[in-house]
């Protein structure tokens, strides 16, 4: 029971971690390509500015919890995966480096340098958190060599996932924007859906020859969904509302997470920490998370609609 | 060099990196809330911009600090899974309340802070950085608790080869914790407060326009200066008392001890050079010491006005309390080897089983990237200490939140 919770726990921080930081690396990827400008460069790092700090920490609650409440498996998933989580975890530094340094010097080759860091950064991140999850569907590694973490049908995952964060962070972007740049981000959201959805249902294809899935009915629903949630996100495109479409393709984005999670949950609960120890996390997490979920609706209050070249920009 | 000793020299170039924005974040949240509540009660001009001023470099600092943290994290499943293994069911569980009771809530409240400018009421900004400097502070508690279980397990025992949480509060109140915590948060206030005296004294030293502005901010630094060093001084005599009895070996050799090593005989040790850091760190100790008094009685004598000779010396100080939090981490770390876990797990039963090559890969994407990061950090850090001319309120002469161009870039 207690394991149980906290393996939902930790796949409502890494879920939420996709969907949230997922937007940001989609802008980092898209945002070269809905305006040239400087004004437009800027606008679209801070469309994301005032979430990013807010929206990255969730991968630290995620990692936090994992070393907390399932030592074994967070051991198991960082040596059994080591290259792609150095990759990952230089894409990030890289990613945020660029972030934080980008807007620092006036010099325009300084300024160029870091936006192809940023695009570059982003959709590494994004390619390795999909390969990450083509493994973990694949099950639990258990110390073979570090090559395998790139088999087909991770790799196969990891396109499909990049292109899902790719249509959402323009989908985000467009939200966050106004006037032309939005409409050529959502034009670009909307051109990635079919690959995007294809990519999926290849995915979910190919799960069942080559993925050792506990619960295998669970895992296909959600994924079914999330090709669903697409086709829904493209509509609201099509209409113009942006708002409803990034809720659909942050859909897209969080349900193959929760597949994955779901479809290894039997194998995953038996990896937990001594029954003592969840229970202190247990009683800090039933108390904290209120407060936690809290301030993220606060901060996406505070700072929603559009930004405006007025805002105070900061990135 | 082996795989272990490569991510052992990994791991302590990482976490002395970060520890290096650890300590300015933490010496300088409190000073932050402290003016920002000035600004907020008075509502003058020159107070808010003080605010912006040691704010900015306040999340210069914090953005890199928090990737270095990051690498962190992440180095402690992918290099230490022998931790994990053996005491992942206590070592964890600090591990995972800082991230979700403090972190986490840290970075989101930073980031409404830093864009909640003229967005967010004054009154719930100010609670901002209230939140902040509470969750900074509480995520170095959980974190001296994960290190204090390192260096004196306590809390639990040993089940089939297995650590196990029996008593959660002993693991909280666990002295090589909590007094480990005072020592280094006196000297993070002590780096902080000499940061903010060392780059006002180099504005005065330069007879900025800005006298009274600078001065004002070269007060809060000598006077908190003298007292955190002080108690920093006063923290590290407090725990060699109890260290000779918990860890005689790591007291022997740093202090090249003779009681304490004979107390220590038959324990294995940790290597004789440790005493080097442990000297420099007791030197720079009294050292600064006396130049926290010397700041304070500089600001008290010259007003900053004839004494530009007399302002300089301190902006050379502002490094020696980062190299003596870094000396007392290398006595902390490395005097506890060649343990893991004191007396129970080894360190080289703590590294990972991943092959040599992974780690040096590693260690040379993260290295070449963090020191990249880092140069490129400290030029921000410098060129936002040595400008004033691009904060609003100090160039205008209106209260209201002056139109902000969209190329000036530099405007939170």
């Amino acid at each position: 029971m207690a394991q149980g919770l906290l393996l939902a726990a930790v796949g409502l921080f890494l879920t939420g971690y996709l969907i949230l930081d997922g937007s940001a690396f989609g802008v980092g990827a898209v945002r070269l390509r809905t305006g040239g400008g400087e004004t437009e460069r800027r606008l679209s790092l801070n469309a994301v500015g005032p979430y990013f700090l807010g929206h990255e920490v969730w991968v630290v609650a995620a990692v936090g919890l994992l070393i907390g409440a399932f030592p074994e498996l967070e051991a198991a998933v960082f040596t059994g995966y080591f290259p792609v989580f150095v990759v990952l975890v230089g894409a990030f530094v890289l990613r945020d480096g660029g972030m934080w340094l980008r807007s620092r010097r006036e010099s325009a080759g300084s300024r160029r340098f870091w936006d192809r860091a940023i695009a570059v950064a982003s959709v590494v991140l994004a390619l390795s958190w999909g390969l990450v999850l083509g493994n973990l569907a694949e099950g639990v590694p258990s110390g073979g060599h570090p090559a395998a973490a790139f088999s087909p049908y991770a790799l196969l995952c990891a396109l499909a996932f990049g292109c899902l964060v790719v249509v959402h962070g323009a989908a985000f972007l467009a939200m966050r924007v106004r006037g032309e740049q939005s409409v050529r981000a959502a034009a670009l959201a909307r051109r990635l859906v079919l690959p995007a959805a294809g990519l999926l249902v290849l995915v979910l294809a190919f799960g069942f020859l080559a993925a050792d899935v506990a619960a295998p009915v669970v895992a296909a629903v959600l994924v079914a969904l999330a090709v669903v949630a697409l086709a829904v996100a493209a509509r609201f495109l099509g209409r113009g509302v942006h708002g409803p479409a990034f809720a659909a393709t942050a859909c897209a984005v969080g349900l193959p997470v929760l597949a994955v999670g779901a479809g290894q949950s039997p194998v995953l609960v038996g990896l937990a920490a001594a029954p003592e120890s969840l229970a202190v996390l247990g009683v800090f997490l039933a108390c904290a998370l209120p407060v936690m979920l809290l301030g993220q609706v606060w901060l996406w209050r505070a700072f929603a609609g559009p930004v405006v070249p007025a805002a105070p920009l900061y990135f | 060099m082996n795989a272990v000793d490569l991510a052992r020299l990994q791991f302590a170039l990482t976490a002395g990196f970060h520890f290096l924005f650890v300590a300015l974040t933490l010496g300088l949240a409190p000073l932050l809330c402290f003016l920002q509540t000035r600004w907020v009660i008075t509502g003058k001009r020159e107070h808010r911009a003080a605010t912006r001023f040691w704010g900015r470099l306040y999340v210069a600092n914090y953005g890199i600090g928090i990737v270095t943290g990051l690498v962190m994290e992440f180095q402690f499943g992918l290099n230490w899974g022998g931790v994990t293994a053996y005491a992942g069911n206590v070592f964890g569980a600090p591990m995972a309340l800082e991230a979700i009771v403090a972190f986490f809530l840290e970075s989101t409240f930073l980031g409404m802070w830093l864009f909640g400018w003229d967005r967010i009421p004054k009154w719930a900004h100010l609670a901002l950085i209230y939140l902040v400097t509470l969750t900074a502070y509480a995520s170095a508690l959980f974190i001296m608790v994960a290190n204090g279980f390192l260096q004196h397990p306590v809390g639990g025992e040993v089940r089939d080869g297995v650590f196990r949480l029996t008593d959660f509060g002993a693991l909280m109140t666990n002295r090589e914790a909590l007094d480990g915590l005072g020592h280094l948060v006196a000297a993070a206030l002590l780096t902080g407060a000499l940061f903010m005296a060392g780059i006002s004294a180099w504005h005065l030293a330069r007879r900025t326009p800005q006298r009274e502005f600078f001065l004002s901010s070269l007060r809060i630094g000598a006077v908190v200066a003298p007292v955190a060093a002080l108690v920093t001084v006063a923290g590290g005599f407090v725990q060699t008392d109890y260290l000779k009895i918990d860890q005689p070996a790591k007291i022997g050799q740093a202090l090249e001890d003779q009681a304490s090593l004979a107390a220590a005989h038959g324990q294995p040790l940790p290597p004789a050079w440790i005493s080097g850091p442990t000297q420099i760190m007791v030197i720079l100790g009294f050292l600064l010491v006396l130049l926290s008094v010397y700041a304070l009685i500089v600001t008290l004598i010259s007003r900053g006005k004839r004494a530009r000779f007399l302002l300089r010396p301190l902006t050379w100080v502002i490094p020696l309390p980062f190299l003596l939090t870094l000396c007392g981490w290398v006595l902390r770390e490395v005097g506890r080897q060649p343990w893991t876990v004191y007396g129970l797990l080894r360190t080289d039963q703590a590294a990972s089983a991943v092959h040599e090559g992974s780690v040096v890969a590693s260690f040379a994407v993260f290295g070449l990237l963090l020191a990249a990061l880092g140069v490129a950090d400290y030029l921000v850090i410098r060129r936002f200490s040595r400008r004033w001319d691009d904060i609003p309120e100090l160039v205008r002469e209106q209260t209201a939140a002056p139109a902000v161009p969209l190329e000036a870039g530099r405007v939170l």
